[in-house]
């Protein structure tokens, strides 16, 4: 057995893998973020074992902790789940970052955040942006470091069956996407309604941050790094609330919105 | 409790004038409006109702009237004590703190508070070509064609054997 530990973000995630090999083959394909750290104690413990063969190929069981995730899978799909687990673990134990469950567009050179929960729109709206002109961040998360900058995850987009038909962009948008950590412009917390609305009034910074810690990811787990880095975000950040319908018609016009801000100075 | 304590074991920060609280017994954030504010930063065990009132009155911009004043502490008491923010649970000030019933958008507006979700259930669910993709019972179950079954999330029609 072979142990492999990995990090990102101040997260340390161990493999245990049947050979080296094997662990080279599964984790080819983390994303960049990834870095090998062995030694260092990690959070969670992942064991893959070779439960056989079909057709020459190995077959996998993946255990999480003391918990079997799937059982015989193939190379791909083990290796797919694996890369899965690892993404899904680094928001909820980062320690260098918050992780804000937000849609993240990029305009002249700062960052639009959008939190929401799940199913509130993010990956639509963000799509929208982009069509609009916007540069592509990431459509569910957001990584803030203590300065309050946004480190684009760009990941590519995942609009769900229903709506993806109309606002559908590549997947290699994700390498298009900013790579250095950017300032916050806007923290826009948007509700969907039906129709042709954009209602978009200010927040406080202080409506915004709790709005912040309530979609972060990693709160639980350092309830400390969550506030620093929600009020480092909001700071010098517009903020505002509000309604918004169809994604193409509040994209544009909140694109508007943002311009007239003035992005250009240091300060909004 | 005549002279409020804030709970041990809160995480805070400050935006601008305002407070953000976390609390990790209970997943909630709080949000304290500046008034707010200066009413907890005084609940320290030491100071009752009339000093509040005092404190806030001489933090305050000037010309707050003293009833104002009384009304905003009652109604940040309440929201506090609401949120499980003060040293004794259940506290309700008894006869310390104003009888009268404190107007509930007062409260709202000086604590506000919501609830962080737990990572999992916090997660978005990416669609997925293939149920197995899927790696919390969440997502599972919330696509209609598969479902989850022990660790694992399978087509519904290995589900009815199909």
């Amino acid at each position: 057995m072979t142990g492999v530990s990995y990090c990102a973000f101040g997260t340390v995630l161990t493999g245990v893998f049947p050979d080296a090999a094997c662990g080279a083959e599964l984790t080819e394909g983390l994303p960049a973020h990834w870095e090998r750290c062995d030694g260092r104690a990690a959070v969670r413990t992942f064991r893959i074992q070779r439960s056989g063969d079909v057709s020459g190929e190995s077959r996998y069981d993946l255990i999480d902790g003391d918990t079997p995730v799937i059982e015989g899978a193939d190379t791909r799909r083990t290796a797919a789940l694996l890369h899965g687990l690892f993404e899904y673990y680094v928001a909820e134990y980062a320690t260098t970052h918050a992780f804000f469950h937000a849609g993240v567009v990029v305009r002249h050179g700062k960052a639009i955040l959008m939190p929401g929960p799940s199913r509130a729109g993010k990956t639509t709206l963000a799509a929208a942006l982009v069509r609009a002109g916007a540069g592509y961040g990431d459509d569910d998360l957001a990584a803030v470091d203590r300065n309050g900058c946004v480190r684009a995850m760009a990941r590519p987009p995942r609009l769900r069956p229903d709506v993806a038909t109309d606002y559908a962009l590549p997947a290699t948008l994700a390498g298009t996407a900013v790579a250095d950590p950017v300032p916050v412009a806007a923290v826009l917390v948007l509700a969907y309604r039906p129709g042709p609305v954009l209602e978009l009034r200010p927040l406080d910074r202080g409506g915004a941050a709790i709005r912040l810690v309530a979609n972060c990811l990693n709160a639980r787990h350092d309830p400390d790094l969550a506030l620093r880095h929600a009020a480092a975000a909001v700071r010098g950040a517009w903020c505002g609330e509000g309604l918004r319908g169809d994604a193409v018609e509040a994209a544009a016009q909140i694109l508007d919105r943002i311009d007239n801000l003035d992005l250009t100075r240091s300060a909004v | 409790v005549s002279l409020p304590k804030q709970r041990d074991g809160l995480f805070s920060t400050s935006v601008d004038d305002e407070l953000i609280i976390f609390d990790p017994v209970h997943n909630q954030t709080h949000r304290l409006h500046r008034l707010a504010r200066h009413v907890w930063d005084r609940c320290d065990g030491s100071h009752d109702r009339a000093a509040l009132i005092e404190g806030l009155l001489a933090d305050a911009p000037p010309g707050l009237p003293e009833a104002e004043a009384a009304e905003i502490v009652d109604a940040t008491f309440a929201g506090l004590a609401e949120q499980n923010l003060l040293a004794e649970p259940g506290a309700t000030g008894g006869r310390a703190f104003s009888r009268r019933a404190v107007a509930r958008t007062l409260v709202a507006s000086l604590v506000a508070s919501l609830f962080v979700p737990s990572r999992a259930a916090a997660e978005s669910c990416p669609p997925a070509a293939d149920c197995s993709e899927y790696t919390n019972r969440t997502c599972c179950t919330a696509d209609p064609n598969c479902v989850w079954l022990v660790q694992i999330c399978v087509p519904n029609s290995v589900n009815d054997g199909g």
